[in-house]
């Protein structure tokens, strides 16, 4: 009896730790990453400083450092502050149909298709969607395919109609937070394209996990990439200025 | 002993179990060749220089564009880029193109969808044949051929690789006519036609030679010694191979074939002594004296024809070096065989006594022969002089040739391949240059540009890739009109999203300090197009770097108008002149200033201008207009300076811009009319084609000249450096190796011929008339090579050292008998035996010739020629030139008439 009360506690416990009410005991994979995506886009605003490094067949990294402004539901503003020669240059989505370019090389806003945003850039294996939050239940389908006493397994796949080269994901949720620690890749013939891992959450908000690095590898050619949050704020004043072409050209 | 022998096949036989094929065709390049040294390095730097070409037909009555045929491209494209050790893949399935459209400019696929309708494929059809860098690279100009270009990883299996693109291409290409070229199909084509040629050609020769020896012997034992004498060696060195670490090739696989030729003769020898002195000695008396006898000439005939075969050392091609030393020891080994484990089982199995067979009809000839040139022996050398000095400058014309297309059998599918792609795309074969410098600066640019314009003149260049075109395509994508970045700052920018594109990392490698030129060349021109760039990029490619001037633009454009128009600007003087007078138009110039009205206007209606009212907005357009401040005011109407900064930069950006293209489009027709070319109706395409690249490179007489200030350099003094790489340099590197194997090999087996022959006869005269028959064989060979137009190949510069050392045996044995016995005797005896072992040579390297692969042909066909040619010419030169040489007193000479003139 003792010890059915010792175990019941310990499970409340974690659950309030988490900052979250426990699912039941074996939920569902639609349970499961609806919980992910709570957690993660737990803000209507958010502004995160980072650094993007790009790993060289030699080794050594080349640095990138941005900024990114999210505002619920769609709105974002990548804007890459170091080194020199990337600098000033920025990236507005305005909703999911709308996307801006800017270069400063070239003192132009540009409106470009939306196919942009699934491309990575300055051979990293990031993309801008990579850059800021996603809901992921807005594109998969979960399945649980398994868990052990630290993680469920998630097994994702693309929605009809939604246009990606991964319609295929293997995802592990870390049981204490709810937040996926590793991500596999997978293309429509099942070879493994990318793995993702995230590491050192930490909660920003009473609801919000944030992970402070997020790494890439390319499974194809080996190519690794990071992005290290240095600063993250959530809910603070951004107003929808701040999600304009003026906001993208000034470089406030 | 028996034992012992049996001991080494068995180890040999586990040796033999470690050997690996070699199916890496690479391993055959010279690896000390300068030129094989850089493709080595840029193949390193960028990967995907080698290229496997699948090219495809559309079914008749359709064309690449209907809905079926796309939809195998694309599976066929995708199953491709699947593929173990390829790089990646280009086809009309995957291709970008940029588009704008009302959402913004769009960088996608070009085939998004497979068309479902008619007005889908039209539509298709119709954007993809506008598309320039697209028609005869990727799609034919007729629209019915596609073409795949898979790019392979460095360090991949060719074997593997291309057995693996066929298989795809035969689920995912079903019922389509394909076509398979490029340097890794050609070369496995090459390798495995001539392997196959090997495996069934070798069984033929063993047969022959068994049949030979058959009928020499009437005696089981002694065919199974004869043939086993040779297998044992074959397995020993092919075992020791096995444990040294090399592979097998398909140099190796020729391996029986020349011991069986070379290597059998010994143990007839030992064994047709001893078969005729059982007459009247007992077995181990018959075979010790038999020993006597011929050891010693077979010693050194074994040593002269090893010594041909190890000369093979001075090749740089590491797999022949071991092909060399493995025959060269083979033949020692036959030797030794048939001198230790012949005489050890035939003393264990005594055999009868076989009476001589004199095979009189040869004797016959032989001798008459023989008499015929002792008495002509004037006539005799005179007419081998006459044929020297007739057939040196010919000879002296064969040239090595090691470009695959030189080795395809007509009617083959290389040649098939080679044919499709020539006439529907320009070309199979690609020339690679690797850039160095700095590629954020507008000058480096500039020159690479430049050096673009140059090879795109060059008559036998279909078509040029480099980081260039996707520069322009993103350049178009920022609304820049496919302009060349003027500044490092919009370099940078585009870079920033072209270095994360597929293929763009073959193209321009990281950090930006180096870039790849793929440069596609009709194969019939490749050597002349080769030095041509070669020649340019020493003597007109710019190391220092300048802006532009009005002679560098006039030579692009005359570059450009004989790529486009394919004929030259004859007045480059008035094209000039042209080019002087031309300028940016003036403010008060009335096209310009409407122009600019309605840019100015549209920049402050934008949301990138700050925020006007219509007074504001009036009161700016009209100091714009005058020629005002107009700077001054658009700063001090923005909510904060730096918003102004950066209003009065975008809006003098959009100004210059416009201001370039105005001038552009009004210098066209006075450029085109300079040029002198002029087009017809039926030239449209062509003609917008030329407009299109001469409006490029106008942007930058005007950008560099007339607005130098908005192009920017990264350095003080810029610089570019080029190294011309790709197949064509590498077949050149390979056939200066050949040539300078052909010559080393010979030069080694000559020497070491002559010196074995000096201390046999103790003569250097006599060394030296041992040798003339092979050394004349080899004028009339290479003679009538030349002129037969026939070339010299990997495979048949090794017929020389061959000819050197088997040739000179025959010699070597006709005057070593001659130290003993009459010219008669020699030529009914000893002659016949020739005859026969000359035969059994001659067809073991004949039946080669009976293949498919036209290098085994020509190899079987030089070496068994030059085998028969050193033994006729023994028999016509050897009395010819005895006593010229002071030969030691001939016993012939007792018992012969004196001929005339003697």
């Amino acid at each position: 009896m003792m010890r059915q009360i010792t175990a019941f506690a310990v499970i409340l416990a974690s659950s309030i730790g988490s900052g979250s009410v426990a699912l039941a005991a074996d939920p569902t994979g639609p349970e499961v990453l609806k919980k992910v995506d709570e957690n993660l886009n737990a803000f209507n605003t958010g502004k995160w400083d980072s650094k993007l490094l790009v790993y060289q067949k030699d080794g050594r990294a080349r640095e990138f450092g941005f900024t990114t402004f999210q505002k619920a539901p769609d709105k974002r503003l990548v804007r890459f502050t170091a080194p020199g020669d990337v600098k000033g240059m920025g990236v507005l989505i305005e909703n999911k149909e709308t996307m801006y370019v800017y270069l400063p090389g070239f003192n132009k806003i540009r409106r470009m298709g939306t196919h942009i945003r699934n491309q990575t850039f300055m051979g990293s294996e990031f993309g801008f969607d990579d850059m800021s939050q996603l809901a992921f239940a807005d594109s998969y389908d979960a399945k649980l395919a398994g868990q052990d006493d630290k993680a469920f397994l998630l097994e994702l796949t693309v929605k009809p109609k939604i246009e990606t080269d991964t319609p295929k994901v293997k995802m592990w949720v870390d049981k204490t937070t709810f937040c996926p620690t590793k991500m596999e890749y997978y293309d429509a013939g099942g070879t493994k394209l990318k793995t993702q891992l995230r590491d050192d959450y930490k909660k920003d908000s009473p609801k919000h996990w944030q992970p402070m690095k997020i790494t890439v590898i390319n499974e194809r050619n080996g190519h690794k990439s990071e992005i290290v949050f240095l600063t993250s704020e959530i809910d603070g004043a951004i107003g929808d200025d701040t999600f304009t072409q003026r906001s993208l050209l000034r470089g406030n | 002993m028996v034992g012992a022998f049996i001991l080494i096949a068995i180890a040999a036989a586990a040796g033999v179990k470690r050997l690996h094929e070699e199916d890496n065709l690479l391993v055959f390049l010279p690896t000390d060749d300068p030129d094989v040294q850089l493709f080595t390095k840029v193949n390193q730097r960028f990967g995907g220089m080698r290229v496997a070409l699948v090219g495809v037909e559309a079914p008749p009555g359709k064309d690449v564009f209907a809905g079926e045929f796309l939809k195998k491209l694309d599976a066929a494209t995708t199953a491709f880029a699947k593929t173990r050790d390829v790089n990646r893949v280009l086809s009309l399935a995957n291709v970008t193109d940029v588009v704008a459209t009302s959402a913004g400019a769009q960088a996608r696929t070009l085939v998004e969808k497979i068309p479902s309708t008619p007005d889908e494929e039209k539509a298709l059809r119709e954007v993809t044949m506008a598309r320039e860098h697209l028609v005869g690279n990727l799609v034919s100009a007729d629209g019915r051929a596609a073409l795949i270009m898979v790019f392979l990883e460095e360090n991949g299996s060719d074997s593997a690789v291309t057995r693996a693109l066929r298989a795809e291409t035969k689920t995912a290409l079903d019922g389509l006519t394909t076509y398979f070229g490029g340097a890794p199909f050609y070369g496995r084509a090459i390798y495995e036609e001539a392997q196959a040629d090997v495996w069934w050609t070798s069984p033929i020769a063993v047969a022959v030679l068994l049949l030979v020896v058959i009928l020499s012997f009437r005696d089981p034992v002694a065919v199974v010694l004869s043939i086993a004498s040779v297998a044992v060696a074959i397995l020993v060195v092919i075992g020791g191979m096995g444990w040294a670490g090399d592979k097998f090739t398909v140099a190796t696989s020729t391996l029986p074939v020349i011991l069986f030729a070379s290597g059998s003769s010994y143990a007839i020898n030992v064994l047709g002594r001893y078969y005729l002195l059982r007459a009247t000695l007992d077995g181990k008396s018959a075979i010790t004296e038999s020993l006597r006898i011929v050891g010693p000439p077979l010693l050194i005939a074994a040593c002269t024809t090893s010594a041909g075969f190890f000369s093979f050392v001075a090749t740089d091609v590491r797999p022949m070096r071991a092909f060399g030393i493995a025959c060269g020891a083979g033949v020692l080994l036959c030797w030794l065989f048939a001198v230790t484990l012949v005489p050890a089982i035939i003393t264990l199995l005594p055999r009868k006594a076989q009476s001589e067979r004199r095979l009189n009809l040869i004797g016959d000839w032989l001798v008459a022969l023989w008499n015929g040139a002792r008495r002509r022996r004037w006539l005799v050398i005179a007419m081998a002089a006459v044929t020297t000095v007739a057939l040196v400058r010919p000879m002296l014309r064969v040239k090595v040739r090691m470009e695959p297309s030189a080795f395809f059998r007509p009617g083959s599918d290389p040649m098939r391949a080679e044919q499709f792609l020539e006439t529907r795309f320009g070309g199979a074969h690609f020339i690679q240059v690797a850039l160095e410098g700095d590629l954020n600066d507008p000058l480096v640019l500039r020159e690479f540009q430049r050096f673009e314009d140059f090879l795109g003149s060059l008559p036998g260049v279909a078509q040029v890739s480099s980081i260039l075109g996707p520069l322009r395509l993103a350049s178009d994508a920022m609304g820049n009109a496919k302009r060349l970045p003027t500044t490092p700052a919009q370099a940078s920018n585009l870079y920033f999203f072209l270095e994360s594109e597929t293929g763009v990392s073959s193209l321009m490698a990281e950090g930006r300090k180096e870039a790849l030129l793929q440069i596609r060349i009709r194969g019939g021109e490749a050597a002349a197009t080769l030095e041509a760039i070669e020649k340019f990029c020493s003597t007109q490619l710019r190391t220092k770097l300048a802006p532009p001037t009005v002679e560098d633009i006039t030579e692009r454009v005359a570059w450009t108008v004989q790529a486009i128009a394919r004929r030259p600007v004859v007045e480059r003087a008035r094209l000039a002149n042209a080019l002087k007078i031309l300028a940016l138009p003036g403010d008060s110039d009335r096209e310009w200033s409407t122009r600019r009205d309605e840019v100015a206007l549209a920049f402050l209606k934008s949301e990138e201008a700050p925020p006007l009212d219509d007074a504001k907005r009036d009161s700016l357009l009209t100091q714009i207009r005058a020629g005002g401040d107009w700077a001054v005011a658009l700063k001090a109407a923005a909510p904060s300076p730096e918003e102004g900064e950066l209003a009065v930069k975008a809006l003098t950006q959009r100004l210059n811009d416009e201001r370039l293209t105005v001038a552009v489009n009004r210098a066209l027709p006075i450029v085109l009319d300079a040029t002198g070319v002029g087009f017809a109706p039926t030239q449209a395409a062509d003609e917008a084609r030329l407009r299109k690249k001469l409006a490029l490179i106008l942007d930058d007489l005007f950008t560099f000249r007339d607005a130098p200030a908005t192009a920017t350099s990264t350095a003080a003094a810029s610089t570019l450096h080029a190294k011309v790489a790709g197949e064509p340099v590498l077949d050149r590197g390979f056939s200066r190796s050949v040539e300078h194997t052909q010559w080393t090999s010979l030069a080694i087996a000559i020497v070491v011929v002559l010196a074995l022959m000096t201390a046999l006869f103790r003569s250097l005269l006599t060394a030296v008339a041992s040798m003339a028959a092979s050394m004349f064989t080899l004028v009339v060979l290479f003679g009538v090579m030349g002129l037969l137009g026939l070339h010299i190949d990997l495979g048949t510069s090794l017929v020389a050292g061959i000819a050197t050392g088997a040739g000179s045996d025959f010699a070597m044995n006709y005057l070593w008998y001659l130290r003993r016995q009459s010219a008669d005797e020699v030529s009914r005896s000893f002659g016949p035996v020739m005859v026969v072992s000359i035969v059994l040579v001659s067809l073991g390297f004949v039946v080669l010739a009976l293949g498919k692969s036209p290098v085994m042909r020509l190899f079987g066909t030089l070496a068994g020629a030059a085998m028969s040619l050193s033994a006729f010419f023994t028999v016509l030169l050897v009395p010819a030139l005895l006593n010229k040489v002071g030969a030691a007193p001939d016993p012939i000479d007792q018992t012969e008439k004196p001929s005339r003139g003697e």
